[in-house]
C-alpha cells in the first residue's frame, strides 16, 4: 500500500479533493470543522436541526468529539475522537444535510463504507486517546447548536493541520486493520 | 487501631485524582517508549509517537490526557486494624465533584441512564481486603470506550482452560477496533456473576508485568498477552504487534454448576495512581 500525505480545506468545495485519497494516506486538515456525537446525530436522524438548519454544509466535516471545558488560555480542552461505530446507523442523515468528511477513531460497519460510496465521502481517523495533543490544531471553538446538550452541543472548530487518516475512501475501500473481521484469530463476528 | 481522618482521605483522593488526569503511570511510559523503538508497521508507530507525545502536551500545558475525563474508580484496601471514616462514600464524591469542577474537567455522567439527563460526576467505589494496618489508595478513571469494551460469559464449568484462553482471545480481539490499544486486559474468573466482573476491574489496575502470584495463572496471562499481540490489530488499530500492555487476571472461588468470565479493557490512556496512607 502506498500512502501519501495531502492537506484539505474544509469545507470541501471541490469534490475532486476527496477522491484523491484512499486508506492509509495522511491528511492534515484545516478550516471549519463541525464538531458533534450521539445525541446530536439523534436528533438529526428524528428531523430536528436547531440552529443548524439554514446553514450551507456542503462539503462540511463531522468530527466526533466531546472536548473537555477550555481553560483561560485556550479555546478548547482535550478534544481527542470518540469511537465513530456508535453514530454508523445515524450517519446517513448528516450526510443527507452535506456532510462530507468524518473524523473519528477505530473501526466502522460496512454500512458506512457503502454510504462513502453512495455519497462520495469519506471517513478519517485521528488519534484516539490523544486529546491534549489534539487541543494544539484548534485555534478557535464557538458553539453553535444544541446548546442544551452540554458537553455534547454542536460547536465549530477552527482547525489548522488537523492530523489524521483516511479510514474508508469515497470508493468504500477501508483500512485493513480496522476490519475485525480480517483480525488473526477472530472467526464468525460480525 | 490506626485511625485514617477524613481530612487526610480527601486531601490524598484531592490529589491523586488530578495528578492522573495529566500524568501517565512510570509502567506505562516505560512500556509505550520500548514500543516505538520496535514497532515496524508505518502508521503504528506514528500512533505510538501521537501518543507519547499527547503524554509529553498533557503533563505540560496541563490538559487532561483525554477528553473522556471518565468515571473515576475509587479502590481503598484496608486491614482489620485500620479505622477509616464512617462516610467514605460522602467524602469520595465530593472530592470527585471538587476536583472535576476546579481541573474543569468534562461532566462525563448523567444521572439517568435512560433518559440521558442531569449531567453529573459520578465515581464508583470498591474495597478490598488489605493486611494488618496497610490502607492503600488507588484510582483508575475510566473513559466510556473503555467500558463499552466489557464482555460477561456464563461458560460452561466443564470447559477446559485452554477453551477459556481461545474464549477469552475471541473476545477481545474484535473489540480491539473500537477502543484505543495498545490496551491492558483485565479477567475476572470465578466467583459469582457479578464478582467476576469486579474481578475483572480490579485487575486493570494492576501495574504492567505485575504477573499473578499463582504460576498456573501468571502462564496463561503471558500465554493470552502474546496471543492477544499476535492478532494484529495494534497500536490505536494501525496494525504491527502493540494490541496489549498486558493481561491481568484475578480468580475466585465458584459454584460446581458455574464459570464467569468477564473480560474488561482498560485503554492506553490509563489514568492510574496508587498511595499508601
Amino acid at each position: 500500500m502506498s500512502t501519501k500525505t495531502v492537506r484539505l480545506i474544509l469545507p470541501v468545495r471541490d469534490p475532486r479533493a476527496l477522491s484523491r485519497v484512499t486508506p492509509g494516506d495522511t491528511v492534515l486538515l484545516s478550516g471549519e470543522l463541525y464538531v458533534f456525537r450521539d445525541q446530536a446525530h439523534r436528533r438529526i436522524a428524528a428531523g430536528t436541526f436547531g440552529e443548524l438548519g439554514g446553514r450551507d454544509l456542503s462539503g462540511a466535516g463531522v468530527y466526533y468529539c466531546a472536548p473537555t471545558p477550555a481553560k483561560a488560555d485556550m479555546p478548547v480542552g482535550a478534544c481527542g475522537p470518540t469511537s465513530s461505530y456508535r453514530m454508523d446507523g445515524l450517519t446517513e442523515p448528516v450526510l443527507a444535510l452535506g456532510f462530507r468528511v468524518m473524523v473519528g477513531k477505530g473501526h466502522r460497519g460496512d454500512s458506512v463504507r457503502a454510504l462513502c460510496r453512495k455519497y462520495r465521502a469519506v471517513y478519517l481517523i485521528t488519534w484516539g486517546g490523544c486529546g491534549a495533543l489534539l487541543a494544539g490544531h484548534v485555534r478557535a471553538a464557538r458553539t453553535v447548536a444544541f446548546r442544551d446538550l452540554g458537553t455534547e452541543a454542536i460547536s465549530v472548530f477552527a482547525v489548522e493541520d488537523f492530523p489524521v487518516v483516511v479510514g474508508i475512501d469515497v470508493r468504500g475501500a477501508a483500512l485493513s486493520t480496522c476490519c475485525p473481521r480480517r483480525l488473526k484469530g477472530v472467526s464468525d463476528e460480525s | 487501631m490506626r485511625a485514617v481522618g477524613a481530612d487526610a482521605l480527601a486531601r490524598t483522593l484531592d490529589a491523586l485524582l488530578t495528578r492522573v488526569q495529566y500524568r501517565l503511570p512510570a509502567d506505562v511510559l516505560r512500556w509505550l517508549m520500548h514500543a516505538v523503538r520496535v514497532e515496524r508497521a508505518p502508521l503504528a508507530r506514528a500512533a505510538l509517537d501521537a501518543i507519547l507525545r499527547n503524554a509529553d502536551a498533557a503533563a505540560q500545558r496541563s490538559i487532561p490526557l483525554c477528553q473522556d475525563t471518565g468515571i473515576p474508580h475509587i479502590l481503598i484496601e484496608s486491614g482489620p486494624d485500620v479505622r477509616l471514616p464512617g462516610d467514605v462514600d460522602a467524602i469520595c464524591s465530593q472530592t470527585v465533584e471538587k476536583v472535576y469542577r476546579r481541573e474543569q474537567l468534562r461532566v462525563s455522567c448523567v444521572r439517568d441512564p435512560l433518559r440521558r439527563s442531569s449531567p453529573l460526576h459520578a465515581c464508583v467505589l470498591m474495597s478490598a481486603p488489605a493486611p494488618r494496618d496497610t490502607v492503600r489508595l488507588s484510582v483508575l478513571v475510566r473513559g466510556g470506550g473503555s467500558e463499552n469494551m466489557s464482555s460477561s460469559a456464563a461458560l460452561l464449568p466443564s470447559t477446559p482452560p485452554a477453551a477459556v484462553e481461545d474464549h477469552i482471545v475471541r473476545t477481545v480481539a474484535p473489540m480491539l477496533c473500537r477502543t484505543c490499544p495498545p490496551v491492558i486486559v483485565g479477567v475476572g474468573i470465578g466467583g459469582s456473576f457479578e464478582r467476576s466482573g469486579w474481578l475483572a476491574k480490579r485487575a486493570c489496575f494492576r501495574r504492567i508485568g505485575a504477573r499473578s502470584r499463582d504460576p498456573f495463572y501468571a502462564r496463561m496471562e503471558r500465554r493470552l498477552c502474546e496471543r492477544i499481540n499476535a492478532v494484529g490489530a495494534g497500536a490505536l488499530a494501525f496494525g504491527g504487534v502493540h494490541s496489549a500492555m498486558d493481561v491481568f487476571i484475578e480468580h475466585e472461588p465458584t459454584h460446581i454448576a458455574t464459570l464467569p468470565v468477564t473480560v474488561i479493557l482498560q485503554c492506553h490512556s490509563v489514568r492510574r495512581g496508587m498511595v499508601r496512607l
